[in-house]
């Protein structure tokens, strides 16, 4: 088998795109036995499954900025509009709270 | 909009840090807090002079014009809101300020106190800006978002999903993360539960209905906190997840 990839290699040497065909393929291997930290070979989430909404939009509605994304992107991007549905949840029951502990007094009297 | 909503959130949590200490409020705090049947009560004997209640009553109303012009500015740019419930929210709003303004000009163009009177205290009745419109406006929003941070959930799942199932950590971590998305996916489920009919169960309330449907208003701000409560744990749920995950 090494002997195999490096006859492929020696004979794809006059080939332009050689570096680049050479990095792939040793990146590929480094994937194939597992070395993830060096090769950054974390699986790409696929277009269709990383929707995720900004506030006030649709879940349905692809978001453009996360259809390029890797899950952790994917997944930070959620966070964020989370952590800010939350925080708008927080001010508006803070808000209602207040009310609800109002009288309206009588200016007439 | 964080800066706005921070900046709202932490006003507001001052003023319910004084209000735990000080109790209810009166919005027209020189005056006494009335009793429900105010409204029916006898024209008192005049203690003002005319144009003295008309001031009073003038400043009621432009209070409540304020409280209102601000809700409106809020309805129209919050992000939270559904179409149908910003366009009916806006819609009340903008009867309030319609309403409030013509009954502040019959109130200046009185020729009795008696007549005065009797108007000044339709400012309340016929309104209810401070216990019910302000509240209900800010439960709307608040449900609303927390539909909003479900489906943002909802979303998030599957994507934790494949980072569990893609993860080169131990069997025994995996089965933590899958136990912790296992946790989120009910918190979810149950914030939907809490969440459902809140927002119509009280936008439509009007001050016909004051002082019973105070009662929705609260059921409505336990719903939402219980919703909040779940999302909360949900949200310590990814965290630990991702954490597990490295």
């Amino acid at each position: 088998m090494p002997q195999r990839f490096l006859r492929i290699v020696t004979a794809r040497s006059q080939d332009p795109d050689t570096a680049g065909w050479l990095y792939g393929n040793v990146k590929r291997v480094l994937c194939l036995l597992g070395v993830i930290a060096i090769a950054g070979c974390a699986p790409r989430v696929h277009a269709a499954t990383s929707t995720v909404a900004p506030e006030g939009v649709a879940a349905s509605a692809p978001a453009a900025a996360a259809t390029t994304a890797t899950p952790d992107a994917a997944v930070s991007q959620a966070l964020n509009t989370i952590d800010s549905q939350l925080s708008a949840v927080n001010g508006q029951l803070n808000a209602a709270n207040a009310g609800l502990h109002t009288s309206e007094g009588n200016p007439a009297q | 909009m964080n800066a706005r909503t921070i900046a709202r959130g932490v006003a507001t949590l001052t003023l319910t840090a004084g209000l735990g200490l000080a109790g209810s409020v009166a919005v027209d705090a020189d005056t006494p807090v009335p009793s429900p049947s105010a409204s029916a009560s006898p024209t008192p004997t005049p203690h003002l002079s005319l144009a003295a209640l008309k001031v009073r009553c003038n400043s009621a109303v432009q209070r409540r014009l304020g409280t209102l012009g601000a809700d409106d500015t809020f309805v129209k740019q919050s992000s939270a809101l559904t179409s149908a419930d910003r366009t009916a929210l806006e819609g009340q709003i903008s009867a309030d300020q319609s309403g409030l303004t013509a009954l502040d000009g019959t109130i200046q163009a009185d020729t009795t106190f008696a007549q005065a009177h009797a108007e000044c205290e339709l400012i309340v009745t016929d309104y209810r800006v401070y216990v019910m419109e302000d509240p209900k406006i800010h439960e709307v929003i608040a449900a609303d978002a927390v539909s909003n941070a479900n489906g943002t959930f909802e979303t998030l799942i599957p994507e934790l999903q494949s980072l569990i199932n893609a993860s080169s950590v131990s069997a025994t971590v995996k089965a933590q993360a899958q136990a912790d998305l296992n946790d989120l996916t009910s918190k979810v489920d149950a914030s939907h539960t809490s969440i459902s009919g809140v927002t119509a169960s009280v936008i439509n309330l009007t001050p016909a209905g004051w002082p019973g449907n105070q009662v929705d208003l609260k059921s409505a701000r336990s719903n939402i906190k219980t919703a909040r409560a779940d999302l909360t744990g949900a949200r310590a749920d990814v965290s630990h997840i991702l954490q597990l995950l490295g």
